[in-house]
C-alpha cells in the first residue's frame, strides 16, 4: 500500500511546476547571521541591565549603609550616583580598550557638517521589499579587505548633513560600526553591518555574479526594539549583504539605552545601504583614508 | 569546512525535498518557500545541535512541521471560516477525479503530516510519534482513520491501487 500511495503523490507532484527555489539557502543563511547578531547584542544588553542594576543597589546600599540618615533623591532631582552626560559611564568606559583621546572626543564634524539641517519626518517606515540598480558591477580601482574605520569613513560621506560623534565598532570582527547623527534637533544613532555569504554557501546560481547590477533592499520595522527600530538591508547578488539599523534610542551608557529620535528616514537608508561602494572589499583609497581618518575607534556593545 | 559551509552543503542538498515536503502539507508553493526558508534558518541558528542527531534530514524535517502547524496555528486564531465547504461535484462527475493532493489537503493539518511522513517519507510509526511527538497509538489510530477518509474521497480506480 504504501508504494502505491507514494506512486499517487509522485504522479500528482510530477504534474506541478514549482517555482525555481532561488537562493533560499543563502537567504536562509543571512537570515541566521542577522538574528545570530541580534542575540548577541540582546545578551550584551541584558547583562548591562543586570550589571547597571547590581550596581545601582550597591551603591544605594553602601551608601545607605554608610549614612544612616541618608534620604534617597526624589524622582526627578538629579542622583548623586548618576554620572554626568558629558562622561562616559563606567561600563562605556570598561569597554573602550586603548582608545587614543582624540578619537573619544565627543562630538567629530563630518565632511557635510555646515549647514546643519533639521531631521527628516519620522513617520514609521512600512516595511516593504524594493528592487535596485547599482548602476556599476563593482567600485572601480583597486580593491583592499574591508575595515571598521573605511566603513566609518564612506558612511560619513553617505549621510544626510549633520554633526556625527559618538563612533563605535563591534568587537568581534565583524564589519559592524556605529555612530550617532545630530541634524539639529539632537543625537540619533545608526548602526551599519556588511557581511558576505561565503562563495562555498552559495548555491551555484549564484555564486560567481558579481557584485552590484541589481539587488534587493528589504525594509522592516521593530517598534519593540530601540536599537533596530527600523531595518534597512540590502542583499546583492555576489551574496553582499549591507544592512543599517536606524536606532529610536542611544547606546548603553551603562544605566540605559536612552530615548532618540530615528535620525534617517526609510528612503534615507535606503540609499545608504544601495551604494555599491560598500563591500566585504572596498576600494584601496577608501580603506586607506578610513585609516588615517579613524586610527583607533571605541568598541561598542 | 566551517560550520557554515556544513549547513550550506546540507541544505543545498536537501532544500528541494524539503520544500517538496512543506508543499503538499499546504499546497502553495509560496507559502511551502517561506517555510522551508524558515526551517533552514531554524536550522542554521541550532546547526551546532542539529549535527549531532542521528539522523539529520528527520531533525530538519521536525523543524519545517514545527514551522507548519505553528503558521497553521497563527493562520487560524486569526481567520475566520467563511462557511462549511460544499462537496464538489466530482461524485457525479468522474471526469472531475480529485488528486491525491487534494484528498490529502482535506485532512486535518496534523494528520496530513501523519500520512506524509509515513507514506511519502517512509517514517515508521515510531518516527512519526517522535517528530509530531505524538503517542504511537495516536499517529496509529489516526493514520488508520486518514487512509479511510482518503479511501472515500478518491475515484475508484485510484482506490485500487492502494486497496486493502
Amino acid at each position: 500500500m504504501t508504494d502505491e500511495l507514494r506512486a499517487l503523490l509522485r504522479a500528482d507532484l510530477d504534474a506541478e511546476r514549482p517555482p525555481p527555489i532561488g537562493d533560499i539557502v543563502g537567504a536562509a543563511i543571512r537570515d541566521g547571521r542577522r538574528r545570530r547578531r541580534n542575540r548577541r547584542l540582546g545578551a550584551v544588553g541584558a547583562w548591562a541591565v543586570v550589571a547597571g542594576a547590581l550596581a545601582i543597589v550597591l551603591v544605594s546600599g553602601m551608601g545607605l549603609a554608610a549614612r544612616p540618615d541618608a534620604v534617597l533623591p526624589a524622582a526627578g532631582e538629579p542622583s548623586p550616583a548618576e554620572p554626568s552626560p558629558a562622561e562616559p559611564s563606567p561600563a562605556e568606559s570598561a569597554a573602550l580598550p586603548s582608545v587614543p583621546a582624540t578619537t573619544q572626543s565627543p562630538s567629530v564634524a563630518s565632511p557635510e557638517t555646515v549647514p546643519i539641517m533639521p531631521t527628516a519626518p519620522t513617520a514609521p517606515p512600512q516595511a516593504r521589499t524594493l528592487t535596485i540598480h547599482s548602476g556599476t558591477q563593482r567600485a572601480e580601482g583597486m580593491q583592499k579587505k574591508a575595515t571598521s574605520a573605511a566603513m566609518l569613513h564612506l558612511l560619513t560621506q553617505l549621510l544626510p548633513p549633520g554633526r556625527t560623534s559618538h563612533f563605535g565598532v563591534a568587537s568581534d570582527n565583524d564589519l559592524h560600526v556605529q555612530l550617532y547623527l545630530d541634524r539639529g534637533d539632537g543625537p540619533g544613532m545608526v548602526r551599519v553591518v556588511v557581511d558576505q555569504t561565503p562563495p562555498g554557501v552559495r548555491q551555484k546560481a549564484v555564486a560567481g555574479r558579481p557584485h552590484g547590477g541589481t539587488g534587493i533592499v528589504t525594509i522592516d520595522n521593530f517598534p519593540d526594539n530601540c536599537l533596530q527600530n527600523t531595518v534597512v538591508a540590502a542583499e546583492w547578488a555576489d551574496g553582499t549583504m549591507v544592512q543599517i539599523d536606524v536606532a529610536s534610542c542611544l547606546a548603553w551608557d551603562g544605566n540605559r539605552n536612552a530615548p532618540a529620535a530615528p535620525v534617517l528616514t526609510a528612503d534615507e537608508a535606503v540609499r545608504i545601504v544601495s551604494d555599491p561602494r560598500w563591500g566585504v572589499k572596498m576600494a584601496a583609497a577608501e580603506v586607506d583614508a578610513g585609516g588615517k581618518r579613524f586610527p583607533a575607534v571605541p568598541v561598542f556593545g | 569546512m566551517t560550520d557554515d559551509e556544513e549547513f550550506a552543503e546540507f541544505a543545498n542538498a536537501h532544500a528541494e525535498r524539503l520544500r517538496t515536503t512543506a508543499f503538499m502539507l499546504c499546497r502553495d508553493w509560496h507559502l511551502a518557500q517561506d517555510l522551508t526558508q524558515t526551517a533552514l534558518t531554524k536550522l542554521f541558528l541550532s546547526w551546532r545541535r542539529a549535527v549531532q542527531a542521528d539522523n539529520l534530514v528527520a531533525y530538519a524535517q521536525k523543524i519545517l512541521l514545527r514551522a507548519f502547524l505553528d503558521h497553521r496555528r497563527r493562520r487560524s486564531s486569526t481567520e475566520s471560516i467563511p462557511g462549511v465547504l460544499q462537496e464538489p461535484a466530482y461524485r457525479e462527475s468522474p471526469e472531475l477525479r480529485l488528486t491525491m493532493l487534494d484528498a490529502l489537503g482535506r485532512l486535518p493539518a496534523r494528520d496530513r503530516a501523519i500520512v506524509i511522513l509515513r507514506y511519502f517519507e517512509d517514517y515508521s510509526v515510531d518516527q512519526v510519534a517522535d517528530v509530531l511527538e505524538l503517542p504511537t497509538s495516536v499517529v496509529k489510530s489516526q493514520t488508520r482513520r486518514s487512509l479511510a477518509k482518503l479511501r472515500e474521497l478518491l475515484a475508484a480506480d485510484q482506490l485500487a491501487l492502494f486497496a486493502g
